[in-house]
């Protein structure tokens, strides 16, 4: 293996002309940031618009405690099932949850559960989306296998664009993954139309608290 | 003072295809060149400025023909050519050259001064007193090398606007490839006759009884198919309608 | 994959007549072109925003060398695997010797170009593995046992009622002619107990961040997310020419991406992977590799064919090539079709093997105009065809014709006179056949000259006006 290593480095390097490696030139088209759109709403604001366009959903709450109502709601306009999926985040784990809900902090449940509760780490008002990292409070198959995924995102953590999420996230700090979530998932392979709910979630549901 | 000094001296290559196959649309530049207030002169040594052997990959042949075409027309203010990709061509001639830097600096000058021919009256002379008729529904093919290589889209229809009579309805689809593409028309004959089929289906659509382009090429390829169908549809080239100099279409043989 | 490219011709003379793959073309086509157009005239400064992308792809490529050895320390000190691949061959033993190692019995896919150009699928098989798509487009192609004729969209040939039928066939699933949402909801079924099964979990990277060793995954259905999660083993699959410097370069390079690919603002999905599961992570593979594909990239980083490496393989100069329109990706005959597939496939398996591709095209331009990263496509197909020519591998009575026009034209005194002569000789009007010609005359006529040329005619005009005067 080293020495297909070797072999690949040393064609990179004689097809740039070099016997040794060099400190890359500075990277000067990094100056300045790259156009990026702009807004004059409230950050917050456009992420809800952003995220209503690609057919999520978000409701506003005033603050943390309500949370549990709301999520009641949204599995009361679904149907008669009450199993929920909270995930193992303080913050979730430290709220009233109503007795009518039948929940689970197991991630093997994700594929049982029709609905989970998650938070989100942030939220990019530039597209409506909500980041989640991996870690012991977010295990990745609760976002990806419910058919309902309710996050929670607070309006402090929704930053303007996406390059601002690694100034909040430390690049030394980084998880295995980082999700960049925007809306349910989606496929066009079926006569190049959209539509909603291929493997992932088929409904994303925001509670921007704040 | 001499009068002449303020007339530019143009070179005008009338280019392979129009020399051979449709000389109206040499007479018809120089006609429009003459009325814009220029000095018109046909060097002898021109014939090809090389476009089918560069697209072709025959760079000796094509760097040849560079040279020839340099020597013929650089003594002139400007070389104006009755075709988009031609001219293309021409300003790809420093490129071309790249590895005699002799050769390049002269393909350089030459390329600074060439200009196709409805670009050349409106962005450089700031011409447009055109002085024609042509009473008819007519739409214009953009073709792809001028279009995209030289940025002529406006040019020929603030011309034709000047037009007495003619009434130009745009294609859905202007921009889209014609499918001459030089020799993929005969490499590709099916798939060429196809894009054809679509260009003229666009045609139909706006009702025109004539279709203008600024390439020859492109104009063969499009009126060779209208008459293999039976179409009513001519084709011209935009010299020959400013110039008031269109009566046959290509293709037409009438008595 | 097994290449068919040298029968482009026959390819795109089957395609033209076939009605469902024109059906299918058609709904495609002016979606894709519009949505990108739209999405790009919404957008502040698209193009300075395509000039940075050239210019972080033309940086990285110049120092690739310490942009991978970057990449690769990152991705080790964080606890995963890295794999380097010389070629194909290399990059299936690699990949078998993983799935080995662990055991495995079933690998999930998410949609990987590099994956079908090194025939990962049918290595496995062989070797007795069970291998499942699990992008729709990808599944369903597999269903069908054909190549993707899209890098984006891989099905796109395929018309409803034929997905219809493959469900069918495969799934057990009543064979009439059903609504796209209940076939969506069909395979989302049938693919998560395969997501919920598998051993090994294999995804492509769109783009390979140096700084952090993170690999970019960018997907609309989820899949990809899946493949990386539930799995006890994760393997990413990319060319040596995705890296990118840093996290924010990788944001440009994503916007780019997503809107000149389905003129979407960002995909449902954009994960951010970084080595292996954490310690204190419940969720997660036990395994991740990263298995880093050379295969005829790093001989076009130094010759005339760079700037194909900036290729950020979006698909929309296949969406704006009016011979792809016309003719579908299965003509090409391989795993990249239309302009960029044109240029690469060439460079990969050899100039022989695809004669016709450098040369199916009409120099149109458009692929340049749009692609997100400003590559020449026509300027390197060009070049394609002077390499074709220096190695004579063209030949034909077209190319005489061609040589002996060239030979022609530099004698000028000749060149006049010979014309002048044929435009005398000629019947008026326009031929419906021509001698020594069938590729015009098979379907148009052919204009014919008027009695003179413009030279001979301009030199008579002079001559009159000499006299005249």
């Amino acid at each position: 293996m080293t020495d297909a290593r070797q072999a690949i480095l040393n064609a990179v390097r004689q097809a740039l002309g070099r016997s040794a490696s060099v400190e890359p030139a500075p990277r000067d088209y990094a100056a300045q940031p790259p156009p990026r759109p702009s807004w004059r709403e409230h950050g917050p604001e456009r992420f809800t618009r952003k995220l209503e366009r690609v057919a999520g959903s978000c409701e506003r709450l005033v603050e943390l405690a309500a949370v549990p109502a709301a999520v009641l709601r949204y599995l009361e306009g679904l149907g008669d099932d009450r199993r929920l999926l909270v995930a193992p985040d303080p913050l979730l784990q430290g709220l009233e949850w109503p007795a009518a809900l039948q929940r689970s902090t197991h991630p093997q449940d994700a594929r049982r559960y029709p609905a989970a509760v998650i938070t989100a780490a942030l939220g990019i008002a530039e597209t409506g989306t909500v980041v989640l990292p991996s870690g012991p409070h977010r295990p990745p198959s609760m976002q990806l296998l419910p058919d309902h995924l309710i996050v929670v995102l607070r309006t402090e953590d929704v930053v303007d664009y996406v390059e601002d999420v690694w100034q909040r996230i430390a690049a030394g700090t980084l998880p295995r993954t980082v999700t960049f979530m925007t809306g349910p998932s989606r496929t066009a392979d079926i006569e190049q139309t959209l539509h909603v709910g291929a493997h992932g979630p088929r409904r994303l549901h925001v509670l921007l608290v704040g | 003072m001499n009068a002449n000094a303020a007339r530019p001296r143009i070179g005008l290559f009338v280019t392979c295809l129009v020399d051979l196959l449709r000389p109206g649309v040499g007479f018809a530049a120089v006609k429009l060149l003459e009325s814009a207030g220029c000095i018109v002169e046909v060097p002898g040594g021109q014939t090809c400025c090389g476009q089918p052997a560069y697209n072709s990959g025959d760079l000796s042949a094509a760097r040849a023909l560079a040279k020839q075409t340099i020597q013929a027309m650089e003594s002139y203010d400007y070389v104006v050519l009755p075709s988009g990709s031609c001219a293309g061509t021409l300003r790809d001639y420093p490129r071309l050259l790249a590895v005699e830097p002799v050769w390049r600096q002269r393909a350089q000058e030459l390329a600074e001064r060439t200009f196709e021919l409805t670009s050349f009256l409106v962005d450089v002379l700031g011409w447009d007193a055109v002085d024609a008729e042509f009473p008819a529904t007519v739409t214009y093919h953009d073709s792809c090398a001028g279009l995209r290589q030289l940025g002529i889209k406006q040019q020929p229809r603030r011309l034709l606007a000047k037009v007495a009579g003619l009434d130009l309805r745009e294609l859905r689809e202007t921009e889209d490839c014609c499918g001459f593409g030089g020799t993929f028309c005969v490499k590709y004959p099916e798939l060429s006759t196809r894009l054809a089929d679509d260009k003229i289906a666009d045609i139909e659509q706006t009702g025109a009884r004539a279709v203008l382009g600024g390439d020859l090429g492109c104009l063969l390829h499009i009126a060779g198919r209208l008459h293999r169908r039976g179409s009513p549809v001519k084709a011209y080239h935009v010299a020959e309608v400013l110039a008031g100099m269109a009566d046959q279409g290509i293709g037409e043989d009438k008595p | 994959m097994k290449s068919t490219a040298h029968l482009f011709p026959e390819q795109a003379r089957a395609a033209l007549t076939d009605e469902n793959l024109q059906a299918a073309l058609r709904f495609a086509k002016g979606g894709f072109i519009d949505k990108r157009a739209a999405s790009v005239a919404r957008y502040p400064d698209f193009e300075t925003l395509r000039e940075r992308g050239r210019r972080i792809k033309d940086h990285t490529l110049a120092h690739l060398d310490v942009y991978l050895e970057r990449f690769a320390a990152a991705v080790e000190a964080r606890g995963g695997h890295v794999h380097w691949a010389p070629d194909a061959a290399a990059a299936r033993s690699i990949l078998l010797d993983i799935c080995r190692r662990a055991g495995a019995r079933t690998v999930i896919k998410g949609k990987t170009m590099v994956g079908e150009e090194i025939g990962v699928n049918a290595a496995l098989e062989e070797a007795g593995l069970e291998v499942v798509e699990t992008d729709l487009g990808e599944y369903i192609i597999q269903l069908a046992k054909e190549p993707p004729s899209h890098i984006i969209a891989p099905a796109v040939h395929k018309t409803r009622a034929q997905i219809c039928k493959l469900f069918a066939e495969h799934h057990g699933s009543p064979d009439t002619l059903r609504e796209a949402p209940e076939l969506v909801a069909e395979a989302r079924r049938v693919l998560r107990e395969k997501f919920l099964a598998a051993d090994v979990g294999i995804t492509g990277g769109n783009f390979l961040v140096a700084e952090t060793g993170t690999v970019v995954l960018v997907t609309n259905e989820g899949n990809g997310d899946l493949c990386l999660t539930l799995p006890r083993v994760h393997v990413v699959l990319a060319g040596i020419e995705k890296l990118v410097p840093t996290l924010d370069d990788a944001a440009t390079m994503v916007r780019l991406l997503v809107r000149s690919a389905t003129g979407q603002d960002i995909s449902t999905y954009t994960t951010f992977i970084t080595g292996a599961r954490r310690q204190d992570e419940a969720d997660g593979p036990d395994e991740y590799h990263m298995v880093l594909l050379d295969n005829g990239r790093s001989r076009m980083l130094g010759d005339e064919f760079r700037e194909m490496l900036r290729c950020i393989r979006c698909g929309s100069c296949l969406n704006h090539c009016p011979v792809y329109n016309a003719v579908g990706g299965h003509a090409y005959g391989w795993v990249y079709p239309g302009p960029m597939g044109s240029v690469l496939t060439p460079q990969i398996i050899g100039l022989d093997a695809t004669k016709d591709l450098p040369n199916a095209c009409t120099l149109n331009g458009r692929c340049q105009e749009i692609c997100p990263v400003k590559i020449p496509l026509p300027d390197l197909l060009r070049r394609l065809r002077a390499l074709q020519f220096e190695r004579g591998l063209i030949r034909g009575p077209q190319c005489w014709a061609l040589r002996l026009w060239g030979w022609l034209a530099r004698r000028p005194a000749l060149y006049h006179g010979l014309t002048a002569l044929i435009a005398r000789l000629s019947p008026r009007g326009a031929a419906r056949r021509l001698p020594l010609d069938s590729g015009w005359t098979q379907s148009r006529d052919f204009p014919l000259p008027q009695r003179t040329t413009f030279q001979r005619a301009w030199s008579r005009q002079a001559k009159e006006e000499r006299r005249h005067d």
